[in-house]
């Protein structure tokens, strides 16, 4: 089962997407994209790793495909938080068009769901400010919107986190 | 029927009222000859003809209740373009303004209004 969790920045959808692999129970991964730059990430990463302290998750730094990802037992829920920071990474720093991106999100997605029961995604919502970017950063706000369409098809539960509630779009009475 | 689809950015609009409703011509908001904004059967980038209209000193509110008003049928999609720091530049400032004011009025005018989010729909009207 995929779940994808939307929303924008500090409306409470990473503590809702720690809930809900809680409450799948067994043996769960967060799986952190994010790369360690800088003290304001760093202060992120210290907020984000007191606030699942006591939640009972394993830890992975990974930062790019998710193919490679090295699964050391068998989890029942991973938590991949988020798909913006992994898509910018991908983007970024790899020399890759980004169709290419695209792809080796959703196929690295449809992989690990052959590998695990349950997973539950943290994805961003950067599209509603009416800036119009310069081309890079357009290009990687159109790429994680498409990200986002095709992982919301793939999905069983989508829902929108707007103070920590959701609003679902799919799937609402699916979560235990 | 009077349709209003909004969303953010990129949330599949285009393509969900594409599917869902087969419009046979869909103008541009961003790059049509501004009297045309209304002559197909679905308008896409309202937010951008707003922002057009106000460059020229038009006033989108009359401009866009005048053409609306002999009209029996309309599909209008439109961004959602109001959830950033308020802008410093008085221009982006008050076209924000516009764009949701206009939809206000829209999803009153409307028999329908959807909002897209990662290409699902909700139905709010």
């Amino acid at each position: 089962m995929l779940v994808l969790l939307y929303g924008g920045s500090a409306c409470g959808k990473s503590a809702m997407a720690e809930d809900v692999c809680v409450s799948f129970g067994g043996e769960r991964l967060y799986i952190a994209t994010m790369r360690p730059w800088g003290n304001d990430a760093q202060e992120r990463i210290a907020r984000h790793r007191t606030l699942r302290a006591d939640k009972g998750f394993d830890t992975l730094e990974h930062y790019q495909t998710l193919q490679t990802l090295p699964l050391s037992k068998h989890y029942n829920t991973l938590l991949l938080e988020c798909v913006g920071n992994l898509t910018a990474n991908i983007l970024f720093e790899g020399q890759i068009p980004p169709h290419q991106v695209i792809d080796e999100v959703l196929d690295g997605t449809k992989w690990l769901l052959r590998q695990v029961p349950h997973l539950v995604y943290v994805t961003n919502d950067i599209f509603s400010d009416g800036i119009a970017y310069p081309e890079e950063t357009s290009l990687y706000q159109r790429c994680i919107a498409q990200i986002n369409r095709e992982l919301a098809q793939l999905a069983d539960v989508v829902a929108e986190v707007v103070c920590g509630l959701a609003i679902y779009h799919k799937g609402g009475g699916l979560l235990p | 029927m009077k349709l209003l689809v909004v969303g953010g950015a990129a949330q599949g609009k285009l393509d969900y009222v594409r599917h869902r409703y087969a419009p046979r011509r869909i103008v541009d908001g961003g790059s049509c000859p501004l009297e045309e904004a209304f002559s197909g059967d679905a308008l896409n980038h309202f937010h951008l003809l707003v922002r057009r209209l106000m460059a020229e000193n038009r006033d989108p509110v009359e401009f866009v209740e005048h053409a609306l008003e002999p009209l029996e049928h309309w599909m209008i999609l439109c961004d959602e373009v109001g959830s950033g720091v308020v802008p410093i530049d008085v221009f982006e400032r008050q076209w924000r303004e516009q764009v949701g004011r206009i939809c206000c009025i829209l999803a009153q005018k409307a028999d329908q209004v959807e909002r897209l989010c990662c290409g699902i729909a909700q139905r709010l009207k």
